[in-house]
């Protein structure tokens, strides 16, 4: 009841509400992304209760996922990576002149897939969290690796870029003082460095400023929108009929999806898209207007999210770059994603899945009475975005610790941030290091001081950690043999 | 693309080979323990050492087909290299002089560089820089 009390405080549900349209705002407009849009607004919520912040950073996650597939069905221009897939049967409906349906699709197939998936949050997080009350030092060190290498083996074209820049987030999680004998490494003898870099300022910097520096350079993504009206919004009997069997095998595939490390709705959506045509007895439909293809990656989207929360609230290891983020959120409100969060603060663990659910009625609600209104919001000059996140990250990296070398270290960031994306540098490998650093380098010196002699055989004796390291070597083998056996192929 | 890659390649590999060395200087073991604080960085360095190595031979063995800015971009490379200097300028003097003074001249001066019309960029900045001044300054408490 308690729980009820805190997700219905009239102060709860405005900033969802803000959220909301924060999200839409930012998931309309191609270029800004559901990572900038959580990674600038972080240092707002810094003053707000958990449950405010979190109930506006949440919304903003789940309606700008959602959004994505606005200018995709109406523009043929994905807002966001997630919605590349809408862009097949969205645009070919908009042709055809039904844009007010495909948009509806979106808004309620978005919101159903994110509420199946929340369902499964809330089913499978006390099992896993349960289980993961049983791993030690040796196995969180594992887990750590695990997330990392899943996270590498999936963000990019080349598996040594990501590792690169995977070793350069664990090197920069190394300033500051020991984790385990506070023994000071490369500070410099300055303050600024004792407690290391912020993640803050560097998550800022990378997915705010950079991505900006990188739009400066690129061309124009929007052509000139045309406002008309987009007809009827609800679909059919018949059309939910045919929508039904893609909304839950797309559910199913996204939330396990979604449970992986690094791999996001992107990926979710074309393999659900995939499997879709596969199953429908309409198969030559997909790609030229199917609703069914349609329903299948707007439900792909938003189904991830549960996945990838169930994996960052039960073991602390972040889904996406969205939920990366997320757990710095949850780190500046004094709470550690991972199986203690369960123990310690169960309640707020409802809470979450709480406002995971009320997110996604939000977006059924929004998507469905401001269809009318979308096209207008892709009318707004994309240059004056890019001053607004320009300022906005500047102050919110200073906002954090009233610190204006934490405003250098997010411009510097930027510049990084954009140079790893023109050269095909992944960022999440770095930003999950980051996070993952600390953990993996106490837990490694807490396994050896565990084990007898002191030996690194500890990880290989547990079964666990030796089946999380496998894994982990298993992904990152995975790419490098597809290459060299497609590589064979062609040469046959 | 080949070039800058390896150049980047070659800052990265001497900054690390710097910070390598710099861990020389931490204690090996320390409180009784096996590994003490530097033997993490050290291990993360040297890793990343190899796989610089690594990718610098497999970017010498491709042939250059990609370049970094095509005809287009390299056009907006000025503009980029202005908004960047805007930046550090913004970001050095933030504390230093009037907040809504500094931010709402540079943001303006970005537009300028973006070439938006002067009208709308003067709404735009000053509403963008008083209304950020009003959230964080009035709302947050947030000493800027």
């Amino acid at each position: 009841m308690e729980i009820l009390t805190q997700l219905l405080a009239p102060s709860v549900l405005l900033y969802m509400l803000i959220g909301s349209l924060l999200g839409l705002f930012v998931g309309s407009l191609p270029g800004l992304t559901a990572t900038m849009g959580v990674a600038i607004l972080t240092p707002l919520t810094f003053w707000l209760a958990p449950e405010q912040g979190l109930a506006m950073l949440i919304a903003v996650y789940c309606t700008s996922i959602f959004a994505g597939g606005i200018p995709a069905i109406l523009l043929n221009t994905p807002g966001t990576p997630a919605s590349i897939i809408t862009t097949f049967d969205g645009y070919a409906l908009t042709k055809q002149g039904k844009a007010g349906v495909a948009l509806g699709v979106n808004a309620i197939y978005s919101g159903l897939g994110g509420i199946v998936s929340t369902f499964f949050l809330l089913i499978a997080a006390i099992p896993i969290s349960k289980f993961a009350l049983s791993f030690g030092p040796p196995e969180y060190f594992a887990l750590a690796i695990f997330g990392l290498t899943m996270m590498i083996s999936v963000s990019g074209k080349s598996v040594v870029k990501g590792l690169i820049a995977g070793f350069i987030g664990l090197f920069i999680a190394t300033i500051g003082l020991d984790p385990m004998v506070s023994y000071p490494r490369f500070t410099f003898g300055s303050n600024n460095l004792m407690e290391g870099l912020s993640f803050v300022p560097i998550m800022i910097g990378l997915f705010g400023l950079g991505e900006i520096l990188y739009q400066v350079t690129e061309k124009e993504q929007i052509g000139k929108v045309k406002i008309g009206k987009v007809g009827r919004i609800l679909p059919n009997k018949e059309e939910r009929k045919e929508m039904r069997k893609p909304f839950w095998l797309s559910s199913g595939i996204s939330t396990i999806i979604g449970a992986i490390p690094g791999a996001g709705g992107d990926i979710a959506s074309i393999i659900s898209w995939e499997q879709s045509k596969r199953v429908s007895k309409k198969k030559e439909e997909f790609g030229k207007g199917s609703l069914a293809g349609l329903s299948a990656t707007c439900t792909a989207n938003n189904a991830v999210i549960g996945g990838a929360f169930t994996t960052m609230l039960t073991l602390g290891l972040p889904g996406d770059t969205v939920t990366a983020i997320l757990i710095g959120s949850l780190m500046m409100y004094g709470m550690e994603p991972g199986p203690k969060l369960f123990t310690d603060n169960i309640d707020f663990v409802y809470v979450i899945i709480g406002l995971l659910f009320i997110a996604h009625i939000f977006v059924i609600i929004i998507g469905l009475f401001g269809a009318n209104l979308f096209s207008r919001i892709m009318l707004i000059k994309q240059q004056y975005i890019w001053i607004a996140v320009i300022l906005f990250s500047s102050v919110g990296a200073f906002a954090l610790n009233n610190s204006y070398f934490d405003v250098w270290v997010m411009v510097i960031a930027g510049v990084v941030g954009f140079l790893f994306r023109k050269m095909d540098y992944p960022l999440g490998p770095l930003i999950l290091a980051l996070i993952l650093g600390p953990m993996a380098e106490s837990n490694f010196r807490r396994s050896l001081l565990m084990a007898t002699d002191e030996s690194y055989l500890i990880f290989l004796t547990r079964p666990i950690s030796l089946t999380l390291l496998l894994l982990g070597i298993l992904s990152l083998l995975y790419p490098v043999l597809k290459k060299q056996f497609r590589k064979k192929q062609q040469v046959q | 693309m080949k070039k800058t890659t390896l150049t980047v390649n070659a800052i990265i590999f001497i900054v690390a080979l710097y910070f390598l060395n710099s861990t020389f200087d931490f204690p090996e073991k320390m409180a009784g323990q096996k590994v003490g604080p530097a033997f993490f960085p050290r291990v993360m360095l040297i890793s990343l050492l190899v796989l610089l190595m690594i990718d610098t031979f497999s970017v010498l063995k491709k042939k250059d087909t990609e370049p970094l800015f095509d005809e287009e971009e390299k056009r907006k490379l000025l503009p980029l290299v202005a908004v960047i200097l805007l930046i550090f300028v913004f970001t050095f003097l933030l504390g230093k002089i009037n907040f809504i003074l500094l931010a709402s001249v540079i943001l303006f001066s970005i537009c300028m560089v973006l070439r938006l019309k002067w009208i709308p960029s003067v709404i735009v900045s000053v509403s963008l820089s008083v209304g950020v001044f009003l959230i964080f300054v009035e709302f947050f408490r947030v000493l800027l």
